[in-house]
């Protein structure tokens, strides 16, 4: 029983990054461009709520500046794709590379080595003080509550108002959505732009909650995941949380599971599924339409 | 007339437009550089400044402890001088100090020492020629596919499977000759690439699956199993995740060898070996594929306008799965010099991001073959030239990795620039009488 809740808490908590990512991803191919730079952002957020927390003394100052920095990329990558309709893909591998050298570059010169310890932990401020929160958040850290908010929220926004229906809109038809007068570009870059804060924020639970620690490249394919979890729950927040859930157990199974299931194989999971929901062999995933095209106005 | 004036355009904005974007991210690295690289020295001058300037005499005395003292970041001097004058001073008069005493790094210093680094000695030369092998390989792939309309970001998986396979033959038929034992490693690699990059070709062919996402999962894929494999062939005595040795017989001869025999001085330890003459050949052959064969002309008309291909009796699904197949192929070959001639064994880490690269030097190279060398040679010029600058810069070297970002995104911004640029001027042309 105690391994079950153990396996259940770790799951979950593993699960944050990609139901994170994954819930980002979807803001932007909803609003129909593709960001495979989730992984560069996360990257950047990770180092970036270090680095502040340790210079302020304050987690949460950390963690906004991890969203900031995320959106920052956000604005890059939205810029390229909307604005100069450059290819999204190529833009999107640049902020990978160009996060992989930031970091690590910054690392060097604030502190002369590449993994840095957190001086800091993010504390709730009343809750905290309260023993039956403080056992359960040593558990299920207090972001975990915040994502799920997150994804309630999410499903609301993108799916009950005006603003998720221009966003989808905009993603399916850029055409239609135009001659009504929604602005594309604009609901684009907001698309953009709120993927980099949830993949910076997620960034900032890795290396503020997950790891206490950020070292160079410490998202490790996990904004990749995060693109998995969004196809593997087909656009959808609570599809995407699904998913990032099942990624999330698989990769908790992995220290109890038999010498004779190699640790890789299950590494291959998420990746494995995706494809197969994208070829129908088990269910049908679709990416809306217009994922992908820039949007010429006639 | 008019064609012939509107073609030149295109060949010069062409040709200017990702000369024009690698200079404006050496301008944003350097800026980069200007920011964040500073260091702070108590020079004599910097305290007849700070004097000049009023500082107070109890001040200027404790700082006198600090001089001629080089601090390499504002935390090691911040932490010194805070002690040196007491908190309250140091809040009243630390940027004034600092600003007296910071240095900063001047940027056009950090890229003469990268290129003299690569370019300024044979053993330099020789360095870029090899990191730029591997970059050829990876980035014809993804020019290949994309000829064919295809974003073909699966080069590293291809390469790492390609690079298992060459390594797998290499260490199980020691026994053969190396005239037998080379091109078999060879095919090894091409055909396995080959395999792994199908799956996608198939997938978007008869499921219409888009190819970048399946090539996405497929690298991680590919990654996770040659890992498994790596462990199950790993010698028994090794704590290093990596495979067993080659044969000898399989590993190719380094180019100083010959050079040294023709009596040119070449150093032996340079890292450059016949892998490059393997990718100088698939250079040629992706461009004669391309522009002189039936099958080229086939995937570039698929690439161009799958209908009008369709309509002209040419299968799309067939061209789409050769063209992902080749491609692949070709990332497979990577493994020819990071295996075959340099690591002996199958290691990840010689491997890691040279198939991401591929993608950056592809575009960097307009998809085209013989951009694709040139484009490639600019990275091995910034890989190699950037160790350099750890030794004789205060720079760390990931700055490198910054300037490959800002070169990818400039280049592809200032494509689509040039794109709109060239349809402004054709159409002011078709109204012109």
């Amino acid at each position: 029983m105690d391994t079950a809740l153990a396996i259940l808490a770790s799951s979950i908590r593993l699960a944050i990054p990609y139901t994170l990512a994954g819930l980002g991803g979807t803001y932007s191919e909803r609003s129909g461009v593709v960001n495979i730079g989730l992984e560069g952002m996360m990257l950047t957020g990770a180092f970036t709520a270090v680095a502040v927390t340790n210079a302020s003394g304050r987690p949460w100052l950390g963690l906004a500046a991890a969203i900031v920095a995320g959106m920052l990329l956000g604005l890059i990558h939205a810029a390229v794709c909307v604005t100069f309709k450059a290819d999204q893909i190529v833009s999107g591998l640049a902020l990978i590379i160009f996060a992989a050298g930031i970091t690590v570059f910054c690392a060097w010169l604030l502190y002369n080595r590449t993994q840095i310890q957190v001086e800091a932990y993010l504390r709730v401020p009343v809750l905290h003080k309260i023993p039956v929160f403080k056992e359960l958040f040593s558990q299920i850290p207090p972001l975990v509550f915040l994502t799920a908010a997150i994804v309630v929220a999410s499903h609301f926004i993108i799916f009950k108002t005006v603003f998720g229906l221009r966003l989808r809109s905009v993603g399916e038809h850029p055409q239609a959505a135009d001659t009504l007068g929604i602005s594309v570009a604009k609901m684009r870059y907001t698309g953009v732009i709120i993927s980099g804060a949830l993949s910076g924020l997620a960034g900032a639970y890795l290396s503020l909650e997950h790891a206490h620690y950020f070292v160079k490249g410490i998202s490790a394919g996990r904004g990749f995941i995060g693109l998995a979890s969004m196809i593997f729950g087909k656009w959808t927040p609570f599809g995407t949380a699904g998913a990032g859930m099942l990624f999330g157990f698989g990769e908790a199974l992995k220290p109890y599971l038999p010498k004779v299931v190699p640790s890789q194989f299950i590494d291959m999971i998420p990746y494995v599924l995706t494809i197969l929901v994208l070829a129908s062999a088990i269910g049908r995933a679709t990416p809306p339409a217009a994922v992908g095209v820039p949007y010429v106005k006639e | 007339m008019k064609i012939t004036r509107l073609f030149r355009y295109q060949t010069i904005l062409g040709l200017l437009s990702p000369i024009v974007a690698v200079l404006l991210a050496f301008v944003v690295g350097g800026l980069i550089i200007l920011v964040f690289i500073k260091s702070f020295v108590f020079t004599p001058a910097a305290f007849v400044k700070l004097q000049e300037m009023g500082l107070p005499g109890a001040v200027l005395e404790s700082l006198q402890a600090l001089k001629g003292r080089e601090f390499e970041n504002q935390s090691a001097f911040e932490k010194d001088v805070r002690s040196a004058i007491g908190d309250r001073s140091y809040q009243l008069y630390g940027s004034v100090i600092a600003g007296q005493t910071r240095i900063r790094e001047n940027p056009l210093q950090v890229y003469n020492a990268i290129f003299k680094a690569a370019l300024s000695n044979r053993d330099g030369w020789g360095n870029v020629l090899y990191r730029a092998t591997p970059l050829i390989f990876t980035g014809l792939a993804v020019a290949l596919a994309f000829q064919c309309g295809l974003f073909n970001i699966g080069g590293e998986g291809q390469m790492v499977m390609g690079g298992f396979a060459i390594t797998w033959i290499g260490f199980t038929f020691v026994k053969l000759p190396a005239f037998l034992l080379i091109p078999l490693c060879i095919m090894g690699g091409a055909v396995v690439g080959g395999m792994w990059a199908a799956i996608p070709g198939y997938l978007k062919a008869r499921r219409g699956v888009h190819e970048v996402v399946t090539t996405i999962m497929l690298n991680w894929i590919a990654v996770a199993f040659t890992q498994y494999l790596t462990m199950a062939y790993k010698p028994k005595d090794s704590w290093i995740p990596h495979t067993h040795q080659i044969a000898e017989s399989a590993r190719l001869a380094r180019i100083a060898e010959y050079l040294n025999a023709a009596g040119i001085d070449f150093p032996k330890s340079n890292l450059l070996n016949t892998a490059v003459l393997l990718a100088i050949g698939t250079v040629i052959f992706a461009a004669f594929l391309l522009k002189r064969t039936k099958l080229g002309y086939e995937i570039r008309a698929v690439g161009l306008n799958p209908p009008a291909a369709e309509c002209a009796g040419i299968s799309v699904a067939r061209n789409t799965v050769l063209a992902m197949a080749i491609s692949g192929a070709m990332a497979g070959l990577a493994g020819v010099n990071q295996v075959m001639g340099y690591k002996y064994r199958f290691r990840y880490g010689v491997f890691e991001g040279l198939g991401f690269d591929g993608i950056g030097v592809a575009f960097i190279g307009r998809n085209s073959p013989f951009g694709v060398v040139v484009a490639a040679l600019l990275f091995g010029i910034l890989d190699h030239g950037g160790l350099a600058i750890d030794v004789s810069t205060r720079v760390p070297r990931e700055i490198v990795l910054v300037l490959k970002a800002a070169i990818l995104i400039f280049v592809v911004v200032s494509g689509e620039i040039t794109k709109r640029l060239i349809k402004s001027i054709q159409k002011r042309q078709e109204v012109e009488p």
